[in-house]
């Protein structure tokens, strides 16, 4: 019997991760260069688990006509320099610090094609198509755009960023790098979907439920109490 | 599954901020020299339950990992600094910057404050403050008994007292590295951040600076149109998130009814 509450217990808990991941996409919905997690039941030899995995679908561009936001048009990560190490976002929601550093909105150093940070210190700062940081109309730099040879072995770890877990080698310059200036790419989670799997989820661990609960009082229940009768 | 419900209010709490933003912006659609704000997200900390590459057996390993995310949360509210449209007033005490920079004003505080509403007004004493009462800075006072009054592109303040021209000032606008660093403190004033860095005055049209027009003000950049959109998406979103809580929450409820 302890089996049949095992594998419900499994049921529920695999669809209560997976509404976890549908609602933490729906909290992103408005979130810059944020990518959709999907996840997914995974049977295994003796029980099921739940795996995640980031859909790299390009989110819709927006122009937003500011001077410092730039999209990626097509595949690749800003590469960004944290005091962890590098890191890599899609946000391209981007301002200059004190110093005149192009950085993200929390302040972390945005990497050019050379692998260094990018002063742009003077008053008509821009980054226009292709990734060109212009300052009074002259090029100083250009973004770096870097893709991976897997999606699997690239991390989450909040603010729009992600770690890259695997080989050193598996991180490559994009070839052909395209960017939009003056326009930002949104989320690419998609409120259809993420409800529809809302729903599911919902309605799967409501089914597990009530077997759950069938198996208690009807089998369980009745056993102890009509074996357990003595008369 | 406590996750959940955090998750989703963290979602429906940015979009509140998100609404507030755009209340802010369409409440001032018609404050002279207002610049949109915009707010930012970022997703929140991720919940590593099972990194991919684990191992699943002692020669296999997961291809995926599982990660759970912990919403969102709200980063800066960015200014969008795009040119306002002109707005012809024919009153010769408008001003309009035409590019970047901004108008220096003394503050009550001894403060200097940014602002790129050019509304101006002679005080009793012939010096021009802005709406607030606030004097320019640098000061220009106008002659007493002053016929015509003219700002040119470059700043030059002239008058005429009797068919007699003078100039009485020049007009300095200020520019800085980074403009969206700058802090809001109401009444169209701007002050210096360490973020915005210092302060580069100027002659206008020098240091980057855009040349002004007389007789002219520059209208709030807000677009009512795009508001709009950004409130429906803004609330939509909001709807999305407040389903996800009641999913979690009747799923809560199931799981108190397992046993009775």
């Amino acid at each position: 019997m302890s089996d049949a509450f095992t594998a419900g217990y499994i049921g529920m808990d695999s669809r209560m991760k997976l509404i976890e991941i549908v609602t933490n996409n729906l909290a992103n919905l408005q979130t810059t260069g944020f990518k959709t997690d999907f996840g997914r039941l995974l049977e295994s030899e003796k029980s099921l688990t739940v795996g995640s995995n980031i859909d790299m679908a390009s989110g819709e561009i927006g122009y937003t006509g500011n001077d410092l936001d730039v999209a990626i048009d097509g595949p690749g990560f800003f590469a960004v320099q944290t005091p962890g190490g590098v890191r890599y976002t899609r946000n391209g929601s981007l301002s200059l610090n004190e110093s005149g550093d192009l950085v993200t909105k929390d302040g972390m150093k945005v990497l050019s094609t050379s692998g260094s940070p990018i002063n742009a210190r003077g008053l008509n700062v821009a980054i226009q198509d292709g990734g060109i940081v212009t300052v009074d109309g002259n090029e100083v730099a250009t973004l770096k755009l870097v893709s991976f040879r897997n999606n699997t072995d690239l991390q989450r770890e909040g603010a729009n960023r992600f770690v890259w877990t695997g080989a050193a080698d598996g991180v490559q310059d994009v070839e052909l790098p395209m960017m939009k200036g003056r326009a930002l790419e949104h989320s690419n989670v998609n409120p259809t979907m993420e409800m529809v799997r809302l729903m599911t989820a919902y309605r799967d661990f409501e089914s597990v439920q009530k077997s759950v609960r069938t198996i208690d009082s009807e089998m369980n229940g009745r056993l102890i109490q009509e074996l357990g009768r003595l008369t | 599954m406590l996750r959940a419900l955090y998750t989703a209010a963290s979602g429906m709490q940015a979009q509140q901020i998100n609404i507030d933003t755009i209340a802010n912006n369409i409440a001032n659609v018609n404050t002279t020299g207002f610049k949109q704000g915009r707010a930012e997200f970022q997703d929140l900390l991720y919940q590593t339950i099972r990194p991919a590459g684990a191992a699943s057996s002692t020669s296999t390993t997961y291809p995926v990992g599982l990660q759970l995310g912990l919403g969102t949360r709200q980063v800066a509210t960015d200014r969008i600094f795009t040119q306002g449209d002109f707005r012809q007033t024919e009153n010769p005490f408008d001003l309009t910057i035409a590019g970047k920079g901004f108008f220096q004003v003394k503050l009550p505080s001894g403060e200097t404050g940014y602002t790129r509403d050019g509304s101006l007004h002679p005080s009793a004493d012939g010096i021009l403050v802005t709406s607030s009462g606030d004097p320019l800075e640098p000061q220009v006072t106008l002659p007493a008994n002053w016929d015509t009054f003219t700002i040119g592109k470059d700043g030059t303040v002239s008058a005429s007292v009797a068919g007699v021209n003078q100039t009485v000032g020049n007009l300095q606008l200020a520019n800085f590295a980074n403009p969206a660093g700058l802090e809001a403190v109401g009444g169209n004033l701007l002050k210096v951040t360490t973020a915005s860095g210092d302060a580069v005055t100027g002659a206008p049209g020098e240091n980057g600076t855009g040349q002004i027009f007389q007789g002219m003000l520059e209208n709030s950049n807000v677009s009512v149109v795009e508001e709009m959109v950004n409130m429906i998406i803004a609330q939509r979103a909001y709807e999305v998130n407040s389903r996800a809580v009641k999913a979690a929450d009747d799923m809560l409820s199931q799981i108190n009814n397992l046993t009775r």
